[in-house]
């Protein structure tokens, strides 16, 4: 978990891009992890509201 | 080179918009051949046309290019208003963000992506936002992070967060910044509240931190399509957590406040559907249109009619309301007259000024006169020569001074307008117009008149 205090020695390690770039690349891991995590809670979300799939 | 290039249309060297004996058209270059050929064959743009997102476009023949360097020619629908984002309420300006994202999310999970992201590339059309620039959609590169990402937080998500948190008016910020509201001043202008969080925290402090320390030396960075998609997906979530502040303000409040009795007001009401009568126009602009009244009679008789006002406040009452009934040919927008949107960008040619976006068919100067010539000292006969460069047709009123709204106006300074009188609005209208209609408007000393160019 990179603080916001911490950030500005991050983006001094990645050489390179703009700023825009570098954020991206900079989070694209939380990126990742959160739009995962959106994916499954809306699937639970779905399945508690339909119930679940019983038959194809 | 036949036809002539629209003036803001010369940055992408993919294409470019151009007039061709009054028609409009887009150029695909060669350089961009292979990349159009994979977007025509995905039906991506025709399956966005259909659903309402993007503007409808018809090939035409290579014989309609502009030069030689042509590999295909579009004929895009007109809009029939050009608007710019400076010009819009703030839930105009969050709509084509959503636009945009929701476009973006899509191209990308089709292997495709908005290589932009500026709000100059969404218009309205219809009372919903869409998006016009055709060539804004590329292949997707794997492993790449977005390039319109800063354009988009510049370009909406700066501008909605100012406006959203500190206030309307910093929309207005678009006007003197076209490529978008810089981070770091945008960063320096909100609340600390929205640094902390996820969304404004990370897209835009966060965003105007990592700026300020760009290397000129870029190495290898890389996004994964889920990282992609998070992103879009966070910007989404942030852009919709903004919400428009509800101020109290003079003009959005002006019907709840004004001096009208309510007879005065179905006259005036009964008084513009009836000078209106039943011609029907292409283009009705309603100046101090306030939250839109009297643009909803004018929009009976209009394809579309461009309701514009000085509250930021009144433009978004009046865009939420005509979104909540469905109405689709009222545009409401923000203007002050007394400094309308002028000619901007590159040579003073990229945006349009008002004046150069009209003439419209008929003018409604509602209530404004007054404001003009009292509030803002612009002599009666200036007035007018400005409303005969807008339309042909003006319907106009004339609040005397003793109407107690002009009393109020002039309690606090000194009265210098002797020739602000019934005669001599009528003599400064008709230096430049022949009064064709005038009648007063009931349990009110006003008057309201329909004025045609001499």
């Amino acid at each position: 978990m990179i603080s916001y205090l911490d950030f500005g020695k991050v983006l001094g390690y990645v050489d390179g891009g703009s700023g825009s770039m570098m954020l991206q690349a900079a989070l694209a891991g939380a990126f990742a992890a959160a739009y995962g995590l959106k994916g499954v809670l809306g699937r639970v979300i779905g399945m508690l509201r339909k119930g679940p799939k019983t038959h194809a | 080179m036949t036809g002539t290039p629209v003036p803001s249309s010369f940055r992408d060297p993919a294409g470019f918009v151009f007039r061709k004996d009054g028609a409009l058209y887009r150029q695909v270059n060669a350089c961009f051949e292979t990349e159009w050929s994979a977007i025509r064959s995905s039906g991506l743009l025709s399956e966005w046309a259909d659903a309402g997102l993007m503007v409808a476009h018809q090939e035409v023949s290579l014989e309609f290019a502009a030069n030689e360097d042509a590999v295909a020619v579009l004929k895009p629908r007109t809009i029939p208003f050009i608007s710019y984002p400076y010009e819009w309420a703030f839930s105009q300006l969050r709509e084509a963000a959503l636009l945009t994202l929701d476009l973006m999310v899509q191209a990308v999970r089709r292997g495709f992506w908005l290589r932009d992201a500026s709000a100059y590339n969404v218009q309205f059309d219809q009372g919903r936002p869409l998006l016009i620039d055709t060539l804004s959609l590329a292949p997707y590169k794997e492993g790449s992070p977005w390039p319109a990402y800063g354009q988009f937080c510049r370009q909406f998500l700066a501008p909605l967060a100012l406006m959203s948190r500190v206030d309307l008016r910093l929309g207005l910020l678009l006007r003197d910044h076209l490529d978008g509201v810089p981070l770091d001043l945008a960063s320096k202008l909100l609340p600390l509240s929205t640094r902390f969080g996820t969304g404004l925290g990370v897209h835009l402090h966060l965003h105007a931190r990592s700026t300020r320390s760009e290397s000129p030396h870029p190495g290898p960075v890389k996004v994964s399509k889920q990282a992609l998609l998070g992103m879009v997906s966070g910007l989404a979530s942030t852009v919709r957590s903004l919400r428009a502040p509800a101020d109290k303000t003079t003009w959005k409040d002006y019907y709840d406040h004004t001096n009208y009795s309510r007879e005065a007001f179905e006259s005036k009401k009964a008084l513009v559907a009836q000078f209106l009568g039943d011609r029907r126009r292409a283009l009705i602009w309603d100046l101090g249109a306030n939250t839109g009244i009297f643009s909803e009679i004018a929009a009976e008789v209009a394809d579309l009619v461009v309701a514009l006002d000085l509250d930021p406040q009144a433009v978004e009452t009046a865009w939420q309301r005509g979104r909540a009934e469905g109405r689709t040919n009222v545009l409401p927008l923000l203007m002050d007259f007394t400094n309308p949107s002028p000619s901007l960008g590159w040579a003073h040619q990229e945006r349009e000024s008002l004046v150069a976006r009209g003439p419209a068919d008929t003018v409604l100067a509602l209530a404004l006169v007054h404001h003009l010539a009292i509030g803002n000292n612009v002599p009666l006969p200036r007035v007018f020569d400005w409303l005969a460069s807008l339309a042909k047709e003006v319907i106009v009123e004339f609040v005397p001074k003793e109407d107690s709204q002009v009393q109020r106006m002039l309690c606090t300074r000194q009265d210098v307008f002797p020739h602000y009188t019934k005669e001599g609005f009528e003599l400064a209208a008709s230096r430049r117009f022949v009064i064709a209609e005038q009648t007063p408007i009931t349990d009110s000393v006003r008057t309201l008149y329909r004025l045609e160019t001499r």
